[in-house]
């Protein structure tokens, strides 16, 4: 199997074009064609600051625009007064391709650079984001890796198993649908977890919030509470007893989803909408 | 007395299946390099021979076995290991990465030592008895292989296994401890942690679980531990989270929570 | 009736109940190929399990050209036989195979006959290399061609007809001594 490393080629504005305020920064933007059109494939984007922003479309390439972010709003340096800011557009976007899998790689370990993506509708997505951004997919079908360090994580309208993680940003999920099998799970250290399931899903629930409460318009069947322990031994061990777990089942009960914030809450919710 | 086309005429003929020309053409062949016609027979009559003894019948476990194994792995959404892309990309970011050789060859050792298991002679056990526990043995090499693949959910639904199926023993315990450790999805590590903390009477997990402090860099994975060793009243924790706090870019309420879990331990 | 590639390629996409139709129909050429050489008949139906169990765990490894399962099976095969033996030497001596040797009242002139002759053959057999031994079973059973055995066992196929050659020698040299000591 050939790598393609598709490397972009200059075709956006010209970046050190004299900045006319109002402008948006200029962005650069390449597309990666698939070894397999058609087949499901992987977009792999470890990125350092910025955000990435994934939208499913019906098409069979892969298209990536980065765009070096301005100034964050309420930046005050004085120096600056009067000027606009000039992008000096090194985003050095690059992505490879091997058997319909992506990888995009940008110069975001030093610079913030915001990236939006389209991907085939059937792609599984490994993302993660250091700083300084969100991240957002919409309307995608796969398996989901998903990291946000300090920066908050939103799906749409996505179908697949999700393994979601941010220390400090919030979750917030709408799932069209649950394939039975793979396990989810949505944890934050002080993000809120928001997640919206189809009314129709069998899910076995674990949810588990150390300062935060629990929320849902779902009929969770809550066992009873149980602690993470085993059963004392009887030459003298301890019972151990841990923060307990809320565990419930949804539906028939399926997929293990495990839901987790130190200080968020967790909100659990039933999707409105008719099924498609 | 044989050159190699010799060899390879008789080999040929043997086989058979051959166009009748072919064979007619071989055997004069054959005839003009001065194979004596008693030997070819000799050859063909051994030939014959070997095919005679029977192989007897597999027994009707082996079917059931199949079918078993079989239903388990659908029941389980056993995905394949891909030698995929995603496993030689140099820009994936580190921790179980490309599945390296050895993995391949731990595999098999996993699949030799449940066959291993199935060869050492052992006392008659009740069919029963004797079906149940290949099953565990067989839900243990597939936790095992599971716990193998490029894809994070996987490896979740790995160790959600582990919890239920697997029998606990040597291979599972170090299997999550490598997990709890190393892999590269927290929410993996995470569950790795739950599982390992339900069986920490054994003395070697919780060993395991002291030692892991000092390699977790996520504050989720720091906290979870700082709530189990709080539980176990684990006093050798006390020093790693010490390490810990000596870092001046911890988080502010991690810290917190360390130096509560310090004092109490303490 | 679908290919063994077709097969092969449902069972790649998922849909893995297709596996039983590869079960259905190599179990026993399988399983006659580890009785052929290990002479241990639950070793085999061990083997056997581990074979379908890699196929699962690796299906994604396969490439299907024309007539290359048989071939990757049987490279599985080998593999899967040689990794649990390479310790023990299982060549099991006439006077280990038991079930041979059960003698029972319904037993005629002719099943005695054939049994000795079965005996005689697995001994000259034990006279072979490993690798003779199954260049061997590869040939006479399984309905393989030599193209394909040489791609099993990784070398050319003019190695594999010399090397089946030289085993028929062997065996007819050490029949004739068998004869000779009868």
């Amino acid at each position: 199997m050939s790598i393609r490393t598709v490397v972009l080629i200059a075709a956006a504005v010209a970046f050190l074009a004299p900045a006319v305020p109002g402008q948006n920064p200029p962005s650069e933007q390449i597309t990666i064609p698939l070894s397999l059109p058609g087949q499901p494939g992987t977009l792999i984007v470890p990125h350092g600051r910025g955000s990435v922003i994934v939208t499913g479309y019906d098409g069979a390439a892969v298209i990536v625009k980065a765009s070096p972010a301005g100034p964050a709003g309420g930046d005050a340096d004085q120096g600056a007064r009067g000027l606009a800011w000039v992008a000096t557009g090194e985003t050095r976007l690059s992505a490879m391709e091997d058997g319909n899998t992506v990888t995009v790689i940008t110069n975001s370990a030093s610079k913030t650079i915001d990236l939006r993506i389209l991907v085939p509708r059937r792609f599984n997505l490994k993302l993660s984001v250091k700083d300084n951004g969100r991240i957002e997919v919409d309307g995608v079908t796969g398996e989901m890796e998903i990291n946000n360090l300090n920066g908050s994580v939103r799906l749409d309208r996505v179908t697949g198993a999700a393994l979601v993680n941010t220390v400090d940003g919030d979750i917030v999920c709408r799932f069209d649908r649950i394939p039975p099998g793979l396990p989810l799970a949505f944890t934050s250290v002080y993000g809120k977890i928001d997640v919206t399931f189809p009314s129709d899903a069998d899910l076995t629930i674990r949810m588990k919030t150390d300062q935060g409460s629990i929320f849902s318009d779902f009929d969770i069947a809550v066992g009873p509470r149980k602690s993470l322990s085993e059963p004392a031994e009887k030459a003298g061990g301890r019972r151990v007893t841990l923060e307990d777990w809320t565990s419930g089942r949804i539906g028939k009960g399926g997929n293990d989803v495990r839901l987790q914030s130190y200080e968020g809450n967790i909100y659990i919710r039933k999707s409105k909408a008719g099924r498609p | 007395m044989s050159d190699k086309k010799t060899e390879r005429l008789v080999s040929e003929l043997l086989k058979g299946r051959l166009p009748s020309g072919k064979e007619a053409r071989i055997k004069a062949s054959l005839k003009k390099k001065g194979m004596n016609p008693g030997r070819l027979a000799e050859y063909e009559k051994l030939w014959d021979a070997l095919a005679e003894e029977r192989v007897p019948e597999p027994s009707e476990a082996m079917s059931v076995r199949f079918r078993q194994a079989l239903d388990e792995a659908k029941k389980t959404g056993w995905r394949s290991e891909t030698e995929g892309a995603a496993a030689r990309n140099p820009f994936r970011r580190p921790g179980l990465g490309p599945a390296p050789r050895w993995a391949f060859g731990f595999s098999l050792v996993v699949i030799g030592w449940f066959v291993g298991y199935q060869l050492t002679p052992r006392p008659e056990r009740s069919r029963l008895e004797a079906l149940n526990a290949e099953m565990r043995d067989m839900k243990t090499a597939i936790f095992l292989t599971k716990m193998e693949s490029a894809s994070a959910s996987e490896r979740m639904s790995a160790v959600h296994y582990a919890e239920d199926a697997a029998a606990w023993d040597d291979t599972v315990r170090e299997a999550l401890v490598r997990a709890l450790n190393s892999d590269a999805n927290a929410n993996v590590r995470l569950t790795a942690l739950e599982t390992l903390t339900r069986r920490s009477n054994d003395p070697r997990v919780r060993e395991a679980l002291v030692q892991s402090i000092e390699r977790q860099e996520s504050p989720l994975l720091v906290l979870a531990l700082a709530d189990v060793m709080l539980a176990l009243d684990e006093k050798r924790a006390a020093e790693p989270f010490r390490k810990m706090i000596a870092d001046p870019a911890l988080y502010f309420s991690v810290r917190q929570r360390l130096e509560e879990t310090i004092r109490k331990l303490t | 009736m679908p290919s063994d590639n077709e097969l092969m390629a449902a069972v790649k996409n998922g849909d893995l109940e297709k596996l039983a139709d590869l079960y259905e129909k190599y179990n026993r050429p399988l399983f006659a190929f580890f009785y052929k050489m290990t002479s241990d008949p639950q070793a085999s139906e061990d083997l056997v399990q581990v074979v379908f169990c890699k196929i699962l765990a690796y299906r994604d490894r396969y490439r299907d050209k024309d007539g290359t399962f048989a071939v990757w099976l049987f490279q599985i095969a080998r593999n899967a036989r040689i990794d649990h033996y390479h310790k023990e030497k299982f060549l099991k001596n006439a006077s280990d195979v038991d079930e041979l040797e059960i003698k029972s009242d319904s037993d005629t002139a002719g099943d005695y006959e054939r049994r000795e002759k079965a005996l005689r053959m697995r001994e000259a057999l034990n006279g072979l290399t490993e690798v003779q031994r199954e260049t061997l079973i590869l040939s006479r059973f399984n309905g393989l061609s030599y193209e394909e055995i040489a791609a099993i066992m990784n070398c050319r196929v003019g190695t594999i007809k010399a090397r089946v050659f030289r085993a028929m020698e062997t065996l007819r040299e050490s029949f004739r001594a068998l004869e000779k000591s009868a």
